[in-house]
């Protein structure tokens, strides 16, 4: 899959890969993830869980598992935001060391939630994010948690439906039928 | 082995195409008809909102596929965008047999006498291309009709006073209103207004072997899973094919219509499944495409005779790109107003169509389609926070309580609104993509603005705690309700194809789709596509002798 999406990215966009970022293709090491280090997991997980947090409503995005989403997609659809995700998680631990002394993942919530907000205004410091534009790495991560949190499980996340029984939507979608006690 | 030399070819198995290759196989022509997608299958696009004809960020469930089918976006600024179903600003239309019939709300109307006189109605506007058709709505109505039974559709006109003339009821009675149809109905009838059920290309009881609808929450967006939506692809295609006389050759895509020294079209060049280059010769080609890849195919075609393309002798072929701005507004409830009986959208109005002050056409005003949970993350109100403790309490308070009342603008066409294609973008077979550059008429925002307006008013009325308004209208035109690229008129040098769809100067190549209109109504389109279909298709049965046109 996305061997073919690249030899159209190379045939397809000679003379605009500016605008569209190519596929990194690094190497990894072990890791848990299908893309991400440890480490770069860590950070995503606690900035989904910012976007859409655990409340009165339910759970958030950790217990949905909206992380297996990004990290499954990244290696296949959304394999041209590689470099966008590796580049913004380490200009944000940089802005992160540099303002707090930690790394995002560590930080108290109302810390983390105080950071999501500059970042999204983009006003963390500029010299950690060269020329990444931290508001668009945010607006990235926020499309990205809400399509792990509101679409299908089959995809990584929602786990169980959560999201559509905390809103009370029935599945499947026929009104007047409720089959959620037939899921695991 | 070559392929066997046929009467006809249609390109594009859609709203348009299925529609001509079943007329021309019922008349006794042989046809091929091609389609760039396959055959549709509901289980294996099951109600994924992420992978549906709403949303695309992980795909298309009924095609194109985002690896082999780029196009190119041009900005303002001018600078090129390469463009997929997945990244946005691609103008997505289905690629699959039915193409958009089989996943779309599947609303049935007809354009009104004045949408096809919009220049003689009103006057010309500045700036824009604003013609009349050269076809009356008088001429196209038994058409309307036809397609109404043939394909089926539920509805009754005589609720709306606006409703144009008709000799033939609609043969399945109307929806009922799902609750926020009843309840912003009421209040659009409180404020004077005309609501009535939307028509409907959906069977409300049994129809020509199919169930009837059992409201699917999601419905639009997502084939039937009891296949009780009608489109080209259950009704006319299937016809088509058990006539024996027409072939749907799938997983086609076609690269160029040929023509000879004498200027007639021979056949098609296409990629066959198996990306094998082939060649099919025909007697007719008939081109239904849709708006954009249409243009692309004519403008791919060129000839020592045609170095510009087919039928593009005077640089029409592409221009006028039209869609519909979609415009709006939002109501929010202190009760649940959505119960999820699909499709959502169930009443409309004809209210703001036409002849208001200052004005240029309009457009109808309908209950929107039932909120998805993923789409519904980006409907905040304006400066809301979009992400947090604030999403999700809006999320989960708000998603039955919201009512979206909105509408497609009739577009104002022009010049510069347009497809060219770009021999430095190719798609999986080598072929030049669409590019798709310029931008709407300015006024097609003032008119948004006030038909939003409108729609606020009666989401009000219906005891909104809170409105906004969503105002449409900016930036480049096209998308699903794409149109106007070939479009037909009486002068070749003002337009691409005759009142007959042929195109002007080739007797035996034709265009049967929403290229064809001037200008592109102020309701969704696909009734007068399938419409045009059935007038094009009477014109080549009426004057083909067997092997060419009656002289």
């Amino acid at each position: 899959m996305s061997l073919n999406r690249r030899s159209f990215l190379k045939t397809g966009v000679a003379g605009f890969g500016s605008i569209m970022l190519m596929p990194s293709c690094v190497t990894r090491t072990s890791s848990s993830w299908q893309f991400f280090t440890d480490e770069e997991a860590a950070c995503v997980i606690a900035l989904c869980e910012q976007i859409v947090p655990e409340d009165e409503h339910g759970g958030g995005a950790t217990e949905a598992g909206v992380i297996h989403y990004i990290d499954r997609q990244l290696v296949a659809v959304f394999d041209y935001d590689q470099v966008l995700y590796q580049q913004g998680i380490s200009s944000l631990q940089s802005s992160c060391l540099d303002l707090h002394g930690k790394r995002f993942e560590t930080l108290d919530k109302d810390t983390q939630y105080t950071l999501c907000t500059s970042m999204e205004e983009g006003n963390l410091p500029g010299k950690h994010w060269g020329d990444l534009d931290q508001g668009r790495f945010f607006q990235l991560l926020i499309r990205h948690t809400m399509q792990g949190f509101y679409g299908p499980p089959r995809h990584g996340g929602n786990k169980n439906y959560m999201s559509y029984r905390m809103m009370g939507l029935d599945f499947p979608l026929v009104v007047g039928r409720n089959h959620y006690e037939h899921l695991s | 082995m070559a392929n066997s030399h046929v009467n006809a070819i249609v390109v594009g198995a859609g709203a348009g195409g299925g529609v001509v290759a079943k007329e021309l196989a019922v008349h006794g022509l042989s046809v091929v008809l091609f389609e760039r997608g396959g055959w549709p299958d509901y289980d294996a696009h099951i109600n994924d909102e992420l992978i549906s004809q709403r949303t695309q960020v992980l795909g298309s469930a009924f095609g194109p596929d985002h690896r082999k089918h780029p196009r190119v976006s041009i900005q303002q600024d001018g600078s090129k965008r390469v463009v997929t179903p997945i990244t946005g600003g691609y103008g997505h239309n289905a690629a699959c047999v039915g193409s958009g019939t089989v996943s779309y709300g599947a609303m049935a109307w007809r354009f009104m006498p004045e949408d096809f006189k919009l220049k003689s109605t009103y006057s010309f506007v500045e700036g824009s291309t604003l013609d009349d058709w050269p076809i009356s709505y008088e001429d196209l109505e038994p058409y309307y009709e036809k397609a109404e039974w043939e394909i089926g559709v539920s509805g009754d006109d005589s609720q709306n006073p606006f409703a144009p003339p008709r000799n033939k009821p609609q043969p399945m009675p109307p929806f009922e209103y799902n609750r926020a149809g009843r309840i912003v109905a009421e209040a659009g009838s409180r404020l004077g207004l005309h609501p009535f059920p939307i028509p409907m290309l959906r069977n409300s009881v049994p129809y020509n072997g199919r169930p009837a609808c059992i409201r699917n929450r999601t419905c639009v967006g997502f084939a039937c899973p009891v296949d009780g939506k009608n489109g080209t692809h259950n009704t006319v295609i299937p016809t088509a094919m058990a006539t024996g006389n027409c072939e749907v050759r799938t997983h086609c895509q076609v690269a160029e219509v040929m023509s000879d020294t004498s200027g007639r079209a021979t056949g098609i060049k296409y990629f066959d499944g198996e990306d094998k280059g082939q060649i099919q010769t025909a007697d007719l080609v008939i081109v239904a495409a849709s708006a954009t890849e249409t243009a692309r195919l004519l403008l791919n075609s060129k000839s020592d005779l045609f170095p510009q393309g087919l039928g593009n002798n005077y640089d029409w072929v592409g221009r006028n790109l039209q869609g519909h701005a979609y415009t709006g507004a939002v109501g929010l409830y202190d009760f649940e107003i959505t119960d999820f009986a699909g499709p959502g959208a169930s009443f409309g109005m004809c209210d703001f169509n036409h002849h208001h002050e200052g004005i240029v056409g309009g457009g109808m005003l309908a209950n929107e389609f039932n909120p998805l949970p993923y789409l519904f993350s980006g409907v905040r109100p304006p400066g809301a926070r979009r992400w947090g403790r604030e999403h999700k309490d809006f999320q989960i308070k708000n998603i039955k309580r919201m009512a979206v009342l909105q509408g497609p603008i009739q577009e104002i066409p022009n010049f510069e609104a347009r497809v060219t294609v770009d021999p430095s973008v190719r798609d999986h077979w080598g072929i030049p993509v669409v590019a798709m550059s310029g931008s709407r008429h300015p006024i097609d925002h003032e008119h948004c603005k006030w038909l939003s307006s409108k729609a606020e008013m009666v989401l009000k009325e219906a005891g909104a705690i809170q409105t906004w308004q969503r105002v449409g209208g900016r930036g480049l035109s096209g998308g699903q309700h794409q149109a106007g690229t070939a479009r037909m008129g009486n002068d070749p040098q003002t337009s691409v194809c005759n009142r007959y769809g042929q195109v002007h100067g080739i007797d035996n190549l034709f265009v049967a789709d929403g290229s064809l209109c001037v200008t592109n109504g102020g309701f969704n389109p696909v009734l007068t596509i399938m419409a045009l279909g059935y007038w094009v298709s009477d014109y080549i049965t009426r004057n083909w002798n067997g092997t060419k046109f009656k002289s």
